[in-house]
């Protein structure tokens, strides 16, 4: 779908707005030139894109507190955007309202090891904190496979995982302290020295509430020492059913690898083809998985999950010898999104989670519906948290879009109902807003809204994204399906 | 006194006490009843029947029990299947509920490796102060479709929501655990523990109590021998590892020490202090400082790697009590950190504020109450005076 809004006021008061926002803030910093803008209209999702009137290019948190003022006074929407690779839409632009970058602010203003914690600007990305970290034996957990150019403020927002996650938590479990600029204009920091705070959580609530509450100005990590020792397998299984099968066995023995991914043929064929990091091309999939820890424990739990393996049919091991092979492993991992590219003309991104046990169920029935539209789906994605990203491949040129799209919606409504989750990283944004009646009720959903109208009374903060409205939606924006519970009388709802 | 049987009843009593202009206290066990500022609620609502798992799926490693359910008993539950909810705060031992765990926040020292309940909450359900039923989460351990009320609630102290059930991630239960333990000053146990620390031998807690330090490893039986020897190595001299009984006894002391022992300790005050790591030696002198100016009596928990400093006094007055609260108080808000009164004689609050400094954030703390529970009717004056 390509999503194409027309401006409903004209020109209105605009001129008196843009004259008030450029009056407010350095030469240079608000962009209007049509073709500059056009960079800001969409994010990783390229199917939706919206000219925004302007952008900010902020350097300061006054900045930004100048701009969200100038918005608030003239009712005008802003969305704040990083790098803008999310992939749910999030920083997608209206086109009566601005785009606010922070991409410009992206200093890393302390490393305090003692306390392992770092004080960074929103645009940062996330690998420069690692590698300002590193001298110290330190690092960022959080890995997003974009973790080369997404920044922190986005990590933040979207509550970003990566493939390490399972052992070590999402950005949510990494974050301090931000500062903020609310929707006021007020500059607040949440959370505070120490990872409890008296009071309700506003910081952990904040994390992944897609910059809809507020515009992070600053952050404040945690840095985590680099395990004392890493191993690192790729095994080849003959089915995604024996490959799901040993992970299901691998959580279950009590090991929490550092992480557990799954690709499949596909998945393989165009990671192979990008970055020839090895994998076997005649295998139906393959698992990475990694052990990190002091050096007894991590060789006990690797030798147990190479047995648990071999135990579930794996055809063949390798394990990486060195830390360049281990670093070719994950290089063949982390390009296979992108690299689906050469084997497909265009494709989607899925990101719906299920309950460990159930991948096999789910991967056979992701095959059956993928033969069903007659659509190819390649599987690559983190296994140990069952969080899925099925890619399903199609090609706009021959009018396959709509069916790709009606695929993927159907996956992650199916991650719904065998007790899943909508999304396990990218986020809702605009993408998935109206699938949230899938998941939520009309009341979960109203309580949601009391925690966005707390923060934004006038929704002038990224508006559109995250819940459904019957704008964006239609009046009847979708069924709550009950749970499986609530079916069969173990639970209720009322 | 409301005692609901589930979650429907619980619905229906906040639905009358909205209609009444009714004040409720929401109580689980009651083992954190008097943490932060007083109530003024004529009614209580217990939670305690609904103590029942709704679903453990042990595959998963992911359990939904009922608010009113033990942590002990959930922690019985899933030790038949080799796992735990790991979280060891010290009011578990006598009873406190999940729903007043995540409500309160608590975290005892495994907080070093696991995080506090929020970090261990996938899923949650709250009944809002007009019987709104909201659900948040889910059953999957990653998930980040829709804000996450589970974290909103988190320390809330019964004051934005009633939690009608969680659902947990949990973590498998290591097949070996050990302690080591060295009789020292808290300026070297900080520096013992951040030496242990920096070397990657990875403890799950790190705590100084009253003169001793305690040290957890948790792994394989070989590898936590391994470590605890280089962890020894490091300390030197006079440690010692612990045996079984040993150990628990030694955790134990450290739990009593932000829990008081029973009800009546009308003459004992608990406070609860976060810093930055590396100031929690000037904070425990800090401490030790106030109390003897005010002829109070400290017991001294601090969680050395986290920046916790759990504080007992015993004093014979209040306003001895007062004063020793009073300038910690102070010391430590000039090192950017918190305290929370939690535990104490009846009256303390005529004297002293509940609650230091308010947040930057106080504007968005009272925007969301305000929203959750406009009519102020889940635990008034329990935030006093920030709102
Ligand atoms: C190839 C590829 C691989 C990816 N792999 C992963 C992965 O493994 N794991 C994962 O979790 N994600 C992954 N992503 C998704 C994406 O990279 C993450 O969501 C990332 O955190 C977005 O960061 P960004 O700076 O690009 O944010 P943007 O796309 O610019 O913005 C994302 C959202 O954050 C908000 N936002 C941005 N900055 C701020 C701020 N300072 N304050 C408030 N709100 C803000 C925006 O309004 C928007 O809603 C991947 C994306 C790509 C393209
Ligand atoms: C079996 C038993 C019976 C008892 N009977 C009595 C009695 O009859 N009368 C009496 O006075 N004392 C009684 N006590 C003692 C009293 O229970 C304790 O002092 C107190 O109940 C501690 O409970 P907690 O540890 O679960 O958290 P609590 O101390 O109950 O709660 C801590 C904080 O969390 C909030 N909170 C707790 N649960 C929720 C929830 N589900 N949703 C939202 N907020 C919540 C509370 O409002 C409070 O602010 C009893 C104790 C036990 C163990």
């Amino acid at each position: 779908m390509t999503l194409t809004e027309t401006t409903t006021d004209t020109a209105r008061d605009d001129d008196t707005f843009l004259d008030s926002l450029c009056g407010r803030l350095r030469p240079g910093a608000v962009i209007v030139d049509p073709t500059a803008l056009r960079t800001y209209e969409c994010d990783g999702l390229t199917g939706f894109r919206v000219t925004p009137s302007a952008v900010v290019l902020a350097d300061t948190t006054e900045e930004v507190r100048q701009a969200v003022l100038t918005c608030r006074e003239f009712g005008v929407p802003y969305v704040a955007r990083g790098a803008g690779t999310g992939l749910s839409g999030g920083a997608l632009p209206t086109s009566d309202g601005i785009v606010i970058s922070l991409q410009r602010m992206r200093a890393i203003l302390e490393i305090d090891p003692r306390n392992l914690r770092a004080v960074v600007e929103p645009g940062v990305t996330n690998i420069d904190i690692t590698k300002a970290a590193a001298p110290f034996g330190l690092h960022f957990a959080p890995d997003p496979s974009s973790q080369q150019v997404c920044t922190v403020g986005g990590n933040v927002a979207e509550n970003s995982g990566g493939a390490h996650c399972l052992k070590y938590g999402f950005t949510v479990h990494h974050v301090l302290e931000l500062e903020v600029v609310l929707a006021d204009g007020s500059v607040v920091r949440l959370g505070g020295v120490n990872r409890e705070q008296p009071g309700y959580d506003l910081l952990a609530a904040f994390v992944g509430s897609e910059g809809t509450l507020g515009i992070v100005t600053q952050v404040v990590v945690r840095l985590v020492r680099n395990p004392a020792t890493v191993h690192t397998l790729c095994a080849d299984f003959p089915s995604i059913t024996a490959a799901s099968e040993a992970v299901t066995r691998i959580i279950a023995a009590g090991i929490v690898p550092a992480a557990i991914e799954m690709m499949d043929a596909l998945a393989i064929e165009a990671s192979e083809a990008a970055v020839g990091a090895g994998y076997s091309l005649d295998t139906a999939a393959a698992l990475i998985v990694e052990n990190d820890g002091p050096a007894a424990e991590s060789k006990v739990e690797f030798e147990a999950v190479e047995q648990i393996c071999r135990d579930t049919g794996t055809t063949k091991i390798r394990i990486a010898k060195d830390s360049a092979e281990r670093a070719m492993i994950w290089r063949g991992r982390k390009a296979a999104f992108a690299a689906v590219g050469r084997i497909s003309p265009d494709y989607i991104v899925q990101d719906g989670v299920v309950p460990r046990t159930r991948l096999s169920e789910i991967l056979s029935r992701i095959g059956e519906k993928a033969a069903e539209s007659g659509l190819r789906v390649a599987n690559v994605f983190h296994a140990g948290d069952g969080n899925l990203h099925p890619l399903v491949l199609y090609s706009e040129a021959e009018g396959q879009l709509e069916q790709a799209e009606e695929l993927s919606r159907e996956i992650a409504e199916l991650c719904v109902e065998m007790s899943g989750s909508l999304s396990g990283e990218h986020g809702i944004g605009t993408d998935k807003a109206c699938s949230m009646p899938r998941m939520f009720t009309e009341s979960d959903l109203a309580a949601m809204w009391r925690l966005r109208r707390a923060f934004d009374p006038e929704e002038l903060c990224n508006p559109g994204k995250l819940l459904p409205t019957p704008r964006l939606c239609g009046e009847k924006p979708g069924v709550y399906v009950p749970h499986a519970l609530e079916v069969s009388g173990d639970i209720e709802r009322f | 006194m409301w005692e609901p049987d589930n979650a429907r009843e619980v619905a229906e009593c906040l639905r009358d006490a909205a209609q009444e202009h009714r004040a409720l206290n929401i109580v689980g066990a009651g083992t954190a009843q008097y943490w932060g500022g007083d109530i003024r609620a004529s009614t209580t609502l217990r939670i305690h029947k609904l103590d029942s798992v709704l679903r453990y799926e042990p595959g998963d490693m992911t359990i939904q029990v009922e608010a009113g359910m033990a942590v002990a008993d959930l922690q019985s539950v899933v030790a038949d299947h080799g796992q735990r909810l790991a979280l060891d705060a010290a009011r578990i031992d006598r009873g406190a509920t999940v729903g007043g765990m995540l409500a309160t926040a608590d975290q005892g020292p495994a907080q070093l490796a696991f995080g506090g309940p929020r970090d261990l909450v996938i899923g949650a359900t709250l009944v809002l102060s007009d019987g709104e039923i909201a659900r948040s989460g889910g059953h999957v351990i990653k998930n980040v479709a829709g804000y996450d009320l589970a974290r909103l609630v988190s320390g809330s102290l019964g004051t934005l929501a009633a939690i009608t059930d969680l659902t947990f991630r949990l973590h498998p239960i290591p097949a070996a655990t050990g302690t080591l333990s060295i009789e020292t000053g808290i300026d070297e146990a900080v520096t013992y523990a951040e030496a242990i620390a920096e070397t990657a031998l990875e403890p799950v807690a790190a705590e100084w109590i009253s003169g001793r330090l305690l040290i957890r490893f948790e792994g394989t039986r070989s590898g936590v021998h391994e470590r605890l020897d280089a962890a020894a190595h490091i300390t030197g001299v006079g440690t010692s590892i612990l045996d079984d009984d040993e150990a628990t006894q030694a955790w134990a002391q450290q739990a009593a020490v932000s829990s008081r022992n029973g009800h009546s300790a009308q003459d004992t005050t608990t406070l609860h202090g976060l810093a930055r790591p590396s100031d929690v030696s000037s904070i425990v002198h800090a401490a030790e400082r106030s109390c003897l100016e005010h002829g109070a009596v400290p017991t001294i928990g601090a969680g050395l790697l986290t920046g916790r400093v759990d504080l007992r006094i015993d004093a014979a007055t209040l306003s001895a009590h007062a004063a020793t609260v009073d300038q910690w108080r102070q010391d430590i808000e000039s090192h950017d950190g918190t305290v929370t009164l939690r535990d104490r004689p009846e009256g303390l609050t005529d004297l002293i504020d509940a609650w230091g400094e308010p947040p930057s954030a106080v504007a968005a703390l009272r925007a969301v109450k305000a929203a959750y529970d406009p009519g102020d009717l889940l635990g008034p004056g329990r935030f006093h005076p920030w709102f």
